[in-house]
């Protein structure tokens, strides 16, 4: 009888302190100042180890599928990888080339709306994974369009963009030599006209009160330049017979021709008619 | 100079007819002013916030994004079924209008295309309550750091794409969309049927 008690008192025993060790061990490990059991450790060890690996597996998914698709856009990364001030220098040129697509003509570095946060998050993962500057717009490119870009591309109809400004930049330079060239032009013909026939009685020697002037005899040059050049008939032979007609209507028969002509007298006669 | 004196003189006006218009000015402005003209009048009548995806015609953007139940779906765990991606968000008037249109069409074609809510911008209790509210007919993916809707180009909310079976944007829309809006793409991503 004390054999079976025997038998069975000292097992139970045995197994009563050995869950107890362990349990206190699982509670604290280092109360006791033993090393909790290696299998206990063990097990605990692995089984955060496997959940931690599992949640990181979980995050790091989305980002292999993302790494994986932007490759599969743009390529491997042309450039080193970018960390620090110079990784958020970069963010900010990349940024300042990229349209907020939310904004009203605002670049994506400019903007604190969160649509630009995001996208300078992304461009600034981009730059640390070692894509480079054209990479990385031809990748938002790639999501949307052209309009995503700051600077639009030289070609097709965005050259009119690009060539537009300066094609309208030759041509008015043009028009201002051109104009320049012909006041030139028209100041020579009228000194031409003066030197070469005084008594021609042309208008362009006439100034509007009706006096025939010549250049000699003008002691302000330039402001005899400036009348006669207004009054000038120009070489067009029809044009010029138009201008006859209209000065005769304005200042009476005969001012047309090739005489010395002038506004009414106050009796009502025409100086030089 | 004088003209002869027998041909008749003709009119001021007929000269001005006849000369008036400077040949060269005309041929320059019509250079510099009809491309101006031709762009206006193809850019008339058109939203100027609609522009054409390019994404239209090539593979989706891939993504694997956890839901609000906190499952994770993946557009590649959806292959083989058309899928209507419409992104959304709370705070976005027109979503809310839209939402009860997507929610009878996820119950009318729901055995046919998959349909998938991909909410931008937001937070999760407002998700949840906007859901409870408007009602819930298919996962409402949360697209943290907004890079599922940079890669799919998203200017705004709501927008919506149409991939097919194999994978491929076939459509997109932006804005809310109308019923009649809704079952011309999915007929379409449907091929017709």
């Amino acid at each position: 009888m004390i054999r079976l008690a025997t038998r069975l008192f000292l097992p139970l025993l045995g197994a009563l302190v050995i869950a107890g060790s362990s349990i206190s061990a699982l509670a604290n490990p280092g109360a006791t100042g033993q090393a909790p059991s290696v299998a206990t450790l063990d097990t605990t060890k692995s089984g955060a180890a496997l959940d931690a690996q599992g949640a990181a597996a979980d995050e790091e998914l989305p980002r292999i599928l993302e790494r994986s698709f932007v490759a599969s856009v743009v390529g491997a990364p042309n450039a080193a990888p970018l960390a620090g001030q110079e990784l958020e220098r970069r963010t900010h040129d990349v940024g300042l080339l990229l349209r907020c697509p939310v904004c009203q003509g605002s670049s994506v570095a400019d903007s604190p709306s969160s649509t630009a946060i995001n996208m300078k998050n992304e461009v600034r993962d981009l730059l640390a994974q070692g894509y480079d500057q054209g990479q990385i717009l031809a990748w938002f490119e790639a999501s949307y369009g052209q309009f995503v870009l700051m600077q639009p591309k030289a070609e097709g109809l965005n050259l009119l963009v690009w060539l537009g400004p300066w094609a309208l930049l030759v041509l008015g330079l043009f028009l201002v030599l051109r104009q320049l060239r012909k006041l030139g032009k028209g100041d020579d013909t009228i000194a031409d006209l003066a030197d070469d026939d005084p008594a021609r009685g042309s208008p362009a020697l006439t100034s509007h009160n009706g006096a025939a002037r010549h250049p000699d005899t003008s002691s302000k040059g330039d402001q005899h330049i400036h009348t006669t050049a207004a009054d000038a008939l120009p070489h067009d032979p029809d044009l010029e017979e138009y201008l006859r007609e209209v000065r005769a209507l304005a200042y009476g028969e005969g001012s047309g021709d090739s005489k010395p002509h002038g506004p009414p007298t106050a009796d009502g006669t025409k100086e030089g008619s | 100079m004088t003209p002869d004196a027998s041909t008749p003189r003709p009119t001021l006006t007929q000269a001005a007819k006849k000369g008036g218009v400077n040949k060269a000015v005309l041929v320059v402005g019509l250079v510099l002013v009809l491309p101006l003209l031709l762009l206006f009048a193809a850019s008339f009548g058109s939203d100027p916030h609609a522009v054409r995806s390019p994404l239209v015609g090539r593979e989706a953007p891939p993504f694997d994004l956890v839901a609000l139940d906190g499952s994770r779906i993946s557009l590649e765990s959806l292959r083989g079924r058309p899928v209507v991606i419409n992104f959304w968000a709370t705070w976005c008037e027109p979503c809310k209008q839209e939402h009860g249109v997507l929610h009878q069409a996820s119950r009318l074609w729901g055995d046919r295309v998959q349909f998938v809510g991909v909410v931008y911008d937001d937070e999760k209790p407002k998700i949840e309550a906007f859901l409870r509210r408007y009602g819930s007919g298919y996962p409402a993916l949360i697209d943290d750091g907004g890079k599922a809707a940079i890669a799919y180009g998203v200017t705004g909310v709501p927008e919506t794409f149409f991939v097919d079976a194999e994978g491929r944007v076939v459509s997109k829309y932006n804005g809310p969309l109308s019923p009649d809006l809704l079952r011309t793409h999915v007929n379409q991503l449907l091929g017709g049927r």
